[in-house]
Protein backbone atom coordinates (compact mmCIF):
# COMPACT_ATOMS: atom_id res chain seq x y z
CA UNK A 1 0.00 0.00 0.00
CA UNK A 2 1.39 3.40 -1.01
CA UNK A 3 1.16 5.75 1.95
CA UNK A 4 -0.22 9.28 1.64
CA UNK A 5 2.82 10.75 3.41
CA UNK A 6 5.23 8.97 1.06
CA UNK A 7 3.46 10.30 -2.01
CA UNK A 8 3.28 13.80 -0.58
CA UNK A 9 6.95 13.82 0.33
CA UNK A 10 8.11 12.36 -2.98
CA UNK A 11 6.13 14.77 -5.15
CA UNK A 12 7.59 17.70 -3.24
CA UNK A 13 11.11 16.25 -3.36
CA UNK A 14 10.88 15.80 -7.12
CA UNK A 15 10.19 19.52 -7.48
CA UNK A 16 13.04 20.40 -5.12
CA UNK A 17 15.50 18.13 -6.97
CA UNK A 18 14.48 19.46 -10.37
CA UNK A 19 15.45 22.98 -9.33
CA UNK A 20 19.00 22.05 -8.32
CA UNK A 21 20.36 19.55 -10.81
CA UNK A 22 20.39 19.22 -14.59
CA UNK A 23 19.41 15.82 -16.04
CA UNK A 24 22.50 13.74 -16.88
CA UNK A 25 21.74 13.51 -20.61
CA UNK A 26 21.36 17.28 -20.80
CA UNK A 27 24.60 17.85 -18.94
CA UNK A 28 26.40 15.63 -21.40
CA UNK A 29 24.78 17.32 -24.40
CA UNK A 30 25.78 20.76 -23.11
CA UNK A 31 29.39 19.61 -22.80
CA UNK A 32 29.30 18.22 -26.34
CA UNK A 33 27.85 21.51 -27.56
CA UNK A 34 30.60 23.47 -25.82
CA UNK A 35 33.28 21.29 -27.36
CA UNK A 36 31.76 21.61 -30.81
CA UNK A 37 31.03 25.35 -30.79
CA UNK A 38 32.95 27.49 -33.26
CA UNK A 39 31.79 30.83 -31.84
CA UNK A 40 34.07 32.20 -29.11
CA UNK A 41 31.27 33.83 -27.10
CA UNK A 42 28.98 30.83 -27.58
CA UNK A 43 31.65 28.58 -26.10
CA UNK A 44 32.07 30.95 -23.14
CA UNK A 45 28.34 31.06 -22.51
CA UNK A 46 28.08 27.27 -22.56
CA UNK A 47 31.06 27.00 -20.24
CA UNK A 48 29.41 29.48 -17.87
CA UNK A 49 26.20 27.42 -17.92
CA UNK A 50 28.07 24.20 -17.22
CA UNK A 51 30.14 25.70 -14.40
CA UNK A 52 27.11 27.32 -12.85
CA UNK A 53 25.07 24.12 -12.94
CA UNK A 54 27.94 22.22 -11.33
CA UNK A 55 28.13 24.83 -8.58
CA UNK A 56 24.37 24.57 -8.02
CA UNK A 57 24.58 20.79 -7.83
CA UNK A 58 27.59 20.77 -5.49
CA UNK A 59 26.11 23.33 -3.11
CA UNK A 60 22.43 22.43 -3.33
CA UNK A 61 21.49 25.79 -4.83
CA UNK A 62 19.01 26.79 -7.51
CA UNK A 63 20.04 26.52 -11.15
CA UNK A 64 17.61 29.29 -12.04
CA UNK A 65 16.04 31.59 -9.49
CA UNK A 66 12.78 31.25 -11.38
CA UNK A 67 11.35 28.03 -9.98
CA UNK A 68 8.33 28.51 -12.22
CA UNK A 69 5.27 26.56 -11.25
CA UNK A 70 5.35 22.86 -10.40
CA UNK A 71 4.07 20.74 -13.27
CA UNK A 72 3.62 16.99 -12.84
CA UNK A 73 2.80 14.18 -15.19
CA UNK A 74 1.50 11.29 -13.13
CA UNK A 75 0.85 7.77 -14.35
CA UNK A 76 -1.05 5.54 -11.96
CA UNK A 77 -0.64 1.80 -12.29
CA UNK A 78 -4.00 0.05 -12.46
CA UNK A 79 -2.73 -2.33 -9.77
CA UNK A 80 -1.37 0.41 -7.53
CA UNK A 81 -3.03 0.69 -4.13
CA UNK A 82 -2.83 3.81 -2.05
CA UNK A 83 -4.02 5.25 1.19
CA UNK A 84 -5.88 8.55 1.08
CA UNK A 85 -6.40 11.11 -1.69
CA UNK A 86 -3.74 11.41 -4.37
CA UNK A 87 -4.63 14.89 -5.60
CA UNK A 88 -4.42 16.47 -2.19
CA UNK A 89 -1.08 14.73 -1.58
CA UNK A 90 0.40 16.79 -4.42
CA UNK A 91 -1.18 20.02 -3.22
CA UNK A 92 -0.10 19.48 0.39
CA UNK A 93 3.35 18.41 -0.71
CA UNK A 94 3.77 21.71 -2.54
CA UNK A 95 2.56 23.70 0.47
CA UNK A 96 5.05 21.97 2.74
CA UNK A 97 7.87 22.37 0.27
CA UNK A 98 7.32 26.12 0.20
CA UNK A 99 7.93 26.11 3.96
CA UNK A 100 11.01 23.90 4.02
CA UNK A 101 12.92 24.37 0.75
CA UNK A 102 16.36 25.97 1.00
CA UNK A 103 17.12 28.39 -0.56
CA UNK A 104 13.54 29.66 -0.19
CA UNK A 105 11.28 30.05 -3.21
CA UNK A 106 10.17 33.38 -4.55
CA UNK A 107 6.46 33.79 -5.26
CA UNK A 108 5.80 32.62 -8.78
CA UNK A 109 2.21 31.38 -8.73
CA UNK A 110 0.18 34.07 -10.44
CA UNK A 111 -3.53 34.61 -10.61
CA UNK A 112 -4.06 35.54 -14.29
CA UNK A 113 -7.23 37.47 -13.49
CA UNK A 114 -5.75 39.77 -10.88
CA UNK A 115 -1.98 39.37 -11.51
CA UNK A 116 -1.62 38.68 -7.82
CA UNK A 117 1.42 36.57 -6.89
CA UNK A 118 1.47 33.91 -4.24
CA UNK A 119 2.60 30.41 -3.36
CA UNK A 120 -0.94 29.15 -3.80
CA UNK A 121 -3.44 29.25 -6.59
CA UNK A 122 -6.27 27.51 -8.36
CA UNK A 123 -5.23 24.15 -9.89
CA UNK A 124 -1.76 24.46 -8.42
CA UNK A 125 0.34 22.32 -8.78
CA UNK A 126 -0.55 21.53 -12.37
CA UNK A 127 -0.98 17.78 -12.61
CA UNK A 128 -1.98 15.64 -15.56
CA UNK A 129 -3.06 12.07 -15.01
CA UNK A 130 -2.70 8.87 -16.94
CA UNK A 131 -3.01 5.15 -16.26
CA UNK A 132 -0.55 2.31 -16.85
CA UNK A 133 -2.38 -0.97 -17.21
CA UNK A 134 -1.09 -3.67 -14.91
CA UNK A 135 1.56 -1.64 -13.11
CA UNK A 136 1.76 -1.74 -9.30
CA UNK A 137 3.32 1.68 -8.93
CA UNK A 138 2.71 5.38 -9.40
CA UNK A 139 5.13 6.99 -11.86
CA UNK A 140 5.70 10.73 -11.35
CA UNK A 141 7.58 13.14 -13.58
CA UNK A 142 8.13 16.71 -12.43
CA UNK A 143 9.10 19.39 -14.94
CA UNK A 144 8.42 22.86 -13.55
CA UNK A 145 7.69 25.58 -16.05
CA UNK A 146 8.59 29.25 -15.98
CA UNK A 147 8.09 32.21 -18.28
CA UNK A 148 11.54 32.15 -19.89
CA UNK A 149 10.87 29.22 -22.17
CA UNK A 150 7.15 28.75 -21.46
CA UNK A 151 6.15 31.93 -23.24
CA UNK A 152 7.23 30.82 -26.72
CA UNK A 153 5.17 27.66 -27.09
CA UNK A 154 2.81 27.73 -30.03
CA UNK A 155 -0.03 25.73 -31.54
CA UNK A 156 -1.71 25.93 -34.91
CA UNK A 157 -4.40 23.82 -36.46
CA UNK A 158 -3.84 22.80 -40.08
CA UNK A 159 -6.15 21.02 -42.47
CA UNK A 160 -4.57 18.05 -44.28
CA UNK A 161 -1.03 19.48 -44.06
CA UNK A 162 1.92 18.12 -46.00
CA UNK A 163 5.06 17.31 -44.01
CA UNK A 164 6.60 20.46 -45.54
CA UNK A 165 3.80 22.58 -44.00
CA UNK A 166 4.42 21.07 -40.59
CA UNK A 167 8.19 21.55 -40.80
CA UNK A 168 7.75 25.13 -41.99
CA UNK A 169 5.60 25.91 -38.98
CA UNK A 170 8.15 24.41 -36.58
CA UNK A 171 10.99 26.36 -38.18
CA UNK A 172 9.00 29.61 -38.08
CA UNK A 173 8.17 29.04 -34.41
CA UNK A 174 11.89 28.55 -33.71
CA UNK A 175 12.69 31.81 -35.52
CA UNK A 176 10.00 33.68 -33.60
CA UNK A 177 11.35 32.42 -30.27
CA UNK A 178 14.81 33.47 -31.42
CA UNK A 179 17.09 34.27 -28.50
CA UNK A 180 14.37 34.56 -25.90
CA UNK A 181 13.81 31.09 -24.47
CA UNK A 182 17.25 30.61 -22.86
CA UNK A 183 18.78 28.54 -25.65
CA UNK A 184 20.13 25.97 -26.28
CA UNK A 185 16.67 24.50 -25.84
CA UNK A 186 14.99 21.15 -25.99
CA UNK A 187 12.12 21.32 -28.46
CA UNK A 188 8.99 19.18 -28.24
CA UNK A 189 6.45 18.80 -31.03
CA UNK A 190 3.06 17.12 -31.07
CA UNK A 191 1.34 16.42 -34.39
CA UNK A 192 -2.28 15.35 -34.73
CA UNK A 193 -4.89 14.13 -32.28
CA UNK A 194 -6.87 17.08 -30.97
CA UNK A 195 -6.06 20.57 -29.70
CA UNK A 196 -5.37 19.49 -26.13
CA UNK A 197 -3.75 16.20 -27.03
CA UNK A 198 -1.24 17.80 -29.42
CA UNK A 199 -0.11 20.21 -26.70
CA UNK A 200 0.26 17.36 -24.24
CA UNK A 201 2.29 15.34 -26.75
CA UNK A 202 4.62 18.28 -27.38
CA UNK A 203 5.20 18.75 -23.67
CA UNK A 204 5.82 15.04 -23.11
CA UNK A 205 8.14 14.91 -26.12
CA UNK A 206 10.50 17.38 -24.45
CA UNK A 207 10.86 14.88 -21.61
CA UNK A 208 11.99 11.99 -23.79
CA UNK A 209 15.60 11.05 -23.00
CA UNK A 210 18.08 12.74 -25.32
CA UNK A 211 19.81 10.53 -27.83
CA UNK A 212 16.84 8.20 -28.21
CA UNK A 213 15.61 7.60 -31.74
CA UNK A 214 12.00 8.02 -32.72
CA UNK A 215 10.26 4.70 -33.41
CA UNK A 216 8.50 6.20 -36.40
CA UNK A 217 11.02 6.53 -39.29
CA UNK A 218 9.26 9.58 -40.77
CA UNK A 219 9.61 11.38 -37.45
CA UNK A 220 13.17 10.16 -36.83
CA UNK A 221 14.07 11.69 -40.18
CA UNK A 222 12.17 14.89 -39.39
CA UNK A 223 13.93 15.25 -36.04
CA UNK A 224 17.37 14.91 -37.64
CA UNK A 225 16.70 17.38 -40.44
CA UNK A 226 14.94 19.95 -38.24
CA UNK A 227 17.62 19.93 -35.55
CA UNK A 228 20.21 20.67 -38.21
CA UNK A 229 18.07 23.42 -39.75
CA UNK A 230 17.25 25.08 -36.41
CA UNK A 231 20.89 25.10 -35.37
CA UNK A 232 21.79 26.73 -38.67
CA UNK A 233 19.54 29.67 -37.72
CA UNK A 234 22.53 30.88 -35.70
CA UNK A 235 20.90 32.29 -32.54
CA UNK A 236 23.26 30.24 -30.37
CA UNK A 237 23.49 29.88 -26.58
CA UNK A 238 21.55 32.71 -24.86
CA UNK A 239 21.22 34.34 -28.28
CA UNK A 240 24.89 35.28 -28.45
CA UNK A 241 25.23 33.77 -31.91
CA UNK A 242 26.61 30.29 -32.47
CA UNK A 243 25.99 26.75 -33.61
CA UNK A 244 23.81 25.56 -30.72
CA UNK A 245 20.29 26.98 -30.59
CA UNK A 246 18.69 23.61 -29.83
CA UNK A 247 20.01 20.61 -27.93
CA UNK A 248 17.45 18.38 -29.55
CA UNK A 249 14.01 18.14 -31.07
CA UNK A 250 11.61 15.34 -30.17
CA UNK A 251 8.42 14.84 -32.14
CA UNK A 252 5.43 12.68 -31.38
CA UNK A 253 2.25 12.12 -33.34
CA UNK A 254 -1.20 10.76 -32.89
CA UNK A 255 -3.93 9.69 -35.27
CA UNK A 256 -6.68 12.25 -35.57
CA UNK A 257 -9.04 13.79 -38.06
CA UNK A 258 -8.34 15.92 -41.14
CA UNK A 259 -7.71 18.91 -38.89
CA UNK A 260 -4.16 18.48 -37.67
CA UNK A 261 -2.97 20.47 -34.70
CA UNK A 262 0.77 21.05 -34.53
CA UNK A 263 2.08 22.09 -31.12
CA UNK A 264 5.63 23.25 -30.44
CA UNK A 265 7.11 23.93 -27.03
CA UNK A 266 10.52 24.58 -25.54
CA UNK A 267 12.54 23.64 -22.48
CA UNK A 268 15.38 26.03 -21.63
CA UNK A 269 18.96 24.72 -21.42
CA UNK A 270 18.41 23.49 -17.85
CA UNK A 271 15.75 21.10 -19.20
CA UNK A 272 14.28 20.60 -15.73
CA UNK A 273 13.07 17.05 -15.30
CA UNK A 274 12.94 14.54 -12.45
CA UNK A 275 11.12 11.25 -12.26
CA UNK A 276 10.45 8.51 -9.72
CA UNK A 277 8.14 5.63 -8.95
CA UNK A 278 6.52 4.46 -5.75
CA UNK A 279 5.58 0.79 -5.59
CA UNK A 280 2.86 -0.85 -3.53
CA UNK A 281 5.67 -2.28 -1.42
CA UNK A 282 6.62 1.26 -0.41
CA UNK A 283 9.85 1.12 -2.41
CA UNK A 284 10.82 4.36 -4.11
CA UNK A 285 12.72 4.07 -7.38
CA UNK A 286 14.41 7.23 -8.58
CA UNK A 287 14.54 7.15 -12.38
CA UNK A 288 15.93 10.64 -13.01
CA UNK B 1 30.64 38.36 -32.41
CA UNK B 2 32.74 35.42 -33.48
CA UNK B 3 36.28 35.65 -32.28
CA UNK B 4 36.47 39.45 -32.33
CA UNK B 5 34.83 40.43 -29.07
CA UNK B 6 36.63 42.39 -26.39
CA UNK B 7 36.32 41.98 -22.67
CA UNK B 8 36.00 45.00 -20.37
CA UNK B 9 36.02 45.59 -16.64
CA UNK B 10 33.75 48.55 -15.89
CA UNK B 11 32.92 50.25 -12.63
CA UNK B 12 29.73 52.05 -11.70
CA UNK B 13 28.73 54.84 -11.97
CA UNK B 14 29.40 54.60 -15.71
CA UNK B 15 31.60 56.91 -17.71
CA UNK B 16 30.03 57.71 -21.09
CA UNK B 17 33.28 57.30 -23.06
CA UNK B 18 33.70 53.81 -21.69
CA UNK B 19 30.18 52.86 -22.72
CA UNK B 20 30.62 54.35 -26.18
CA UNK B 21 33.53 52.02 -26.92
CA UNK B 22 31.41 48.90 -26.31
CA UNK B 23 30.32 46.93 -29.35
CA UNK B 24 27.67 44.26 -29.57
CA UNK B 25 29.15 40.90 -28.66
CA UNK B 26 31.71 42.39 -26.27
CA UNK B 27 31.87 40.97 -22.77
CA UNK B 28 31.65 43.13 -19.67
CA UNK B 29 32.35 42.57 -15.96
CA UNK B 30 30.76 45.10 -13.61
CA UNK B 31 31.83 46.33 -10.21
CA UNK B 32 29.83 48.80 -8.15
CA UNK B 33 26.16 49.27 -7.32
CA UNK B 34 23.29 48.15 -9.52
CA UNK B 35 19.52 48.38 -9.07
CA UNK B 36 17.48 45.23 -9.66
CA UNK B 37 13.80 44.28 -9.91
CA UNK B 38 11.67 41.94 -12.03
CA UNK B 39 8.39 43.60 -11.25
CA UNK B 40 6.08 44.84 -13.96
CA UNK B 41 4.26 46.88 -11.30
CA UNK B 42 7.66 48.23 -10.25
CA UNK B 43 8.53 49.38 -13.76
CA UNK B 44 5.06 50.85 -14.01
CA UNK B 45 5.57 52.75 -10.76
CA UNK B 46 8.96 54.07 -11.89
CA UNK B 47 7.28 55.40 -15.04
CA UNK B 48 4.47 56.96 -12.96
CA UNK B 49 7.04 58.72 -10.80
CA UNK B 50 8.77 60.05 -13.91
CA UNK B 51 5.49 61.13 -15.52
CA UNK B 52 4.50 62.96 -12.33
CA UNK B 53 7.93 64.58 -12.00
CA UNK B 54 8.51 62.86 -8.66
CA UNK B 55 11.99 61.90 -7.51
CA UNK B 56 12.70 58.16 -7.59
CA UNK B 57 13.72 56.59 -4.27
CA UNK B 58 16.91 55.36 -5.94
CA UNK B 59 18.96 57.58 -8.20
CA UNK B 60 19.60 55.83 -11.51
CA UNK B 61 21.87 58.52 -12.98
CA UNK B 62 24.84 56.87 -14.78
CA UNK B 63 23.68 53.62 -13.25
CA UNK B 64 22.23 50.29 -14.24
CA UNK B 65 18.67 48.98 -13.90
CA UNK B 66 18.52 45.21 -14.18
CA UNK B 67 15.60 42.91 -14.82
CA UNK B 68 17.01 40.59 -12.22
CA UNK B 69 15.11 38.84 -9.48
CA UNK B 70 16.68 38.77 -6.02
CA UNK B 71 15.84 36.83 -2.89
CA UNK B 72 16.72 39.10 0.02
CA UNK B 73 16.51 37.61 3.49
CA UNK B 74 16.32 39.58 6.73
CA UNK B 75 18.82 38.15 9.20
CA UNK B 76 20.17 39.30 12.56
CA UNK B 77 23.22 40.67 10.82
CA UNK B 78 21.15 42.56 8.26
CA UNK B 79 19.85 41.87 4.79
CA UNK B 80 21.42 38.98 2.92
CA UNK B 81 21.03 38.24 -0.77
CA UNK B 82 20.49 34.49 -1.20
CA UNK B 83 20.45 34.52 -5.00
CA UNK B 84 19.84 36.58 -8.10
CA UNK B 85 18.91 35.69 -11.67
CA UNK B 86 17.91 37.62 -14.80
CA UNK B 87 14.46 37.73 -16.34
CA UNK B 88 13.13 38.31 -19.85
CA UNK B 89 13.62 42.00 -20.62
CA UNK B 90 11.14 42.35 -23.49
CA UNK B 91 8.34 42.15 -20.92
CA UNK B 92 9.34 45.61 -19.76
CA UNK B 93 9.48 47.26 -23.19
CA UNK B 94 6.33 49.34 -22.56
CA UNK B 95 8.10 51.17 -19.70
CA UNK B 96 11.79 51.18 -20.62
CA UNK B 97 11.86 54.05 -23.18
CA UNK B 98 10.41 56.52 -20.64
CA UNK B 99 12.75 55.26 -17.94
CA UNK B 100 15.79 55.54 -20.22
CA UNK B 101 14.80 59.00 -21.48
CA UNK B 102 14.23 60.50 -18.04
CA UNK B 103 16.17 58.71 -15.32
CA UNK B 104 19.73 59.08 -16.56
CA UNK B 105 20.19 55.30 -16.50
CA UNK B 106 23.04 54.12 -18.74
CA UNK B 107 22.57 50.37 -18.84
CA UNK B 108 19.67 47.97 -18.80
CA UNK B 109 20.46 44.40 -17.83
CA UNK B 110 18.44 41.25 -18.31
CA UNK B 111 18.21 38.43 -20.77
CA UNK B 112 16.95 37.91 -24.28
CA UNK B 113 17.24 41.51 -25.48
CA UNK B 114 14.80 44.41 -25.80
CA UNK B 115 12.44 45.65 -28.52
CA UNK B 116 12.91 48.44 -31.10
CA UNK B 117 11.39 51.23 -28.98
CA UNK B 118 13.80 50.52 -26.16
CA UNK B 119 16.76 50.27 -28.55
CA UNK B 120 15.87 53.71 -29.99
CA UNK B 121 15.75 55.17 -26.48
CA UNK B 122 19.14 53.62 -25.75
CA UNK B 123 20.60 55.25 -28.85
CA UNK B 124 19.15 58.64 -27.88
CA UNK B 125 20.68 58.46 -24.43
CA UNK B 126 23.98 56.62 -24.90
CA UNK B 127 22.64 53.66 -22.98
CA UNK B 128 23.56 49.97 -23.48
CA UNK B 129 21.84 46.62 -22.95
CA UNK B 130 23.84 44.00 -21.10
CA UNK B 131 22.72 40.41 -21.33
CA UNK B 132 23.09 37.92 -18.49
CA UNK B 133 23.30 34.16 -18.92
CA UNK B 134 19.79 33.06 -17.94
CA UNK B 135 19.41 30.22 -15.49
CA UNK B 136 23.00 30.41 -14.26
CA UNK B 137 21.93 31.70 -10.87
CA UNK B 138 24.57 29.89 -8.84
CA UNK B 139 27.50 31.52 -10.62
CA UNK B 140 25.83 34.89 -11.25
CA UNK B 141 24.96 35.22 -7.55
CA UNK B 142 28.62 34.85 -6.55
CA UNK B 143 29.22 38.44 -7.65
CA UNK B 144 26.85 39.93 -5.07
CA UNK B 145 28.79 41.45 -2.18
CA UNK B 146 26.13 43.29 -0.28
CA UNK B 147 22.53 44.48 -0.16
CA UNK B 148 22.73 48.26 0.00
CA UNK B 149 19.07 49.21 0.08
CA UNK B 150 15.60 47.81 -0.52
CA UNK B 151 12.59 50.08 -1.12
CA UNK B 152 8.94 49.79 -2.13
CA UNK B 153 8.37 47.02 0.37
CA UNK B 154 4.67 46.94 -0.37
CA UNK B 155 5.66 44.75 -3.33
CA UNK B 156 6.59 41.06 -3.07
CA UNK B 157 10.32 40.34 -2.72
CA UNK B 158 11.35 40.06 -6.35
CA UNK B 159 9.34 43.14 -7.33
CA UNK B 160 10.97 45.48 -4.81
CA UNK B 161 13.56 47.97 -5.95
CA UNK B 162 16.84 46.61 -4.62
CA UNK B 163 20.29 48.12 -4.78
CA UNK B 164 23.08 45.55 -4.70
CA UNK B 165 26.83 45.97 -4.51
CA UNK B 166 28.51 43.61 -6.96
CA UNK B 167 32.08 42.66 -7.73
CA UNK B 168 32.97 41.53 -11.26
CA UNK B 169 29.39 40.67 -12.14
CA UNK B 170 29.50 38.86 -15.44
CA UNK B 171 30.42 38.08 -18.07
CA UNK B 172 27.54 40.13 -19.46
CA UNK B 173 27.28 40.40 -23.23
CA UNK B 174 26.69 43.75 -24.89
CA UNK B 175 23.39 43.10 -26.66
CA UNK B 176 22.67 46.69 -27.69
CA UNK B 177 25.38 49.35 -27.96
CA UNK B 178 25.12 53.14 -27.63
CA UNK B 179 24.81 53.51 -31.41
CA UNK B 180 21.63 51.46 -31.53
CA UNK B 181 23.18 48.28 -32.92
CA UNK B 182 21.34 45.22 -31.62
CA UNK B 183 22.64 41.68 -31.51
CA UNK B 184 19.03 40.47 -31.41
CA UNK B 185 17.94 42.39 -34.49
CA UNK B 186 21.03 41.16 -36.36
CA UNK B 187 20.45 37.53 -35.43
CA UNK B 188 16.74 37.70 -36.31
CA UNK B 189 17.62 39.17 -39.70
CA UNK B 190 20.22 36.48 -40.31
CA UNK B 191 17.81 33.74 -39.33
CA UNK B 192 15.02 35.10 -41.55
CA UNK B 193 17.44 35.45 -44.45
CA UNK B 194 18.28 31.75 -44.13
CA UNK B 195 14.65 30.61 -43.97
CA UNK B 196 14.09 29.83 -47.69
CA UNK B 197 17.36 27.90 -48.02
CA UNK B 198 16.68 25.91 -44.87
CA UNK B 199 13.18 25.03 -46.11
CA UNK B 200 14.74 23.85 -49.37
CA UNK B 201 17.22 21.72 -47.43
CA UNK B 202 14.40 20.25 -45.33
CA UNK B 203 12.42 19.39 -48.47
CA UNK B 204 15.40 17.96 -50.34
CA UNK B 205 16.52 15.81 -47.44
CA UNK B 206 13.14 14.28 -46.58
CA UNK B 207 12.95 10.46 -46.76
Amino acid sequence: MIQYETLKRLSADLYDWSLKKIPEDTKQRLAEARDGETGENAKKVLEFMIRSSQLAEDHDRFLCSDAGVPVYSVKIGSQARFEGHIKSAFAEGFDELVDRIDPPLLKFVQNPLTNERSFKGKDMPIVSWDVIDGADYIDITCSPKALGSGRWASLEIFVYPELADIEEYILKTAIKAGSQHCPPVMIGVGIGGSFDHAAKMAKMATLRPMGTTNEEPILADMETRLLKAINKLGFGPMGQGGDTTALGIHIDYSAGHGFTPVAVCFNCWINRRTRARIYNSGKIERIE
Amino acid sequence: MDGHSHSYDLTLPFVQDELNQLKIGDLVYLTGEVVVTVGLPTHKRIKEYIDAGKQLPMDLTDGMLCQVGAYIEDTESGQVCRYINPSTSTRFDPFLPTIIDHSGVKAIGGKGGVGPGTVAAMQRNGCVYLSFVGGASALTSEAVEDVVEVVWKDFILQFRLTRLRVKRLGPLTVGVDTKGNSLYVDLQKQAKAKFEDLMQELNDGRL
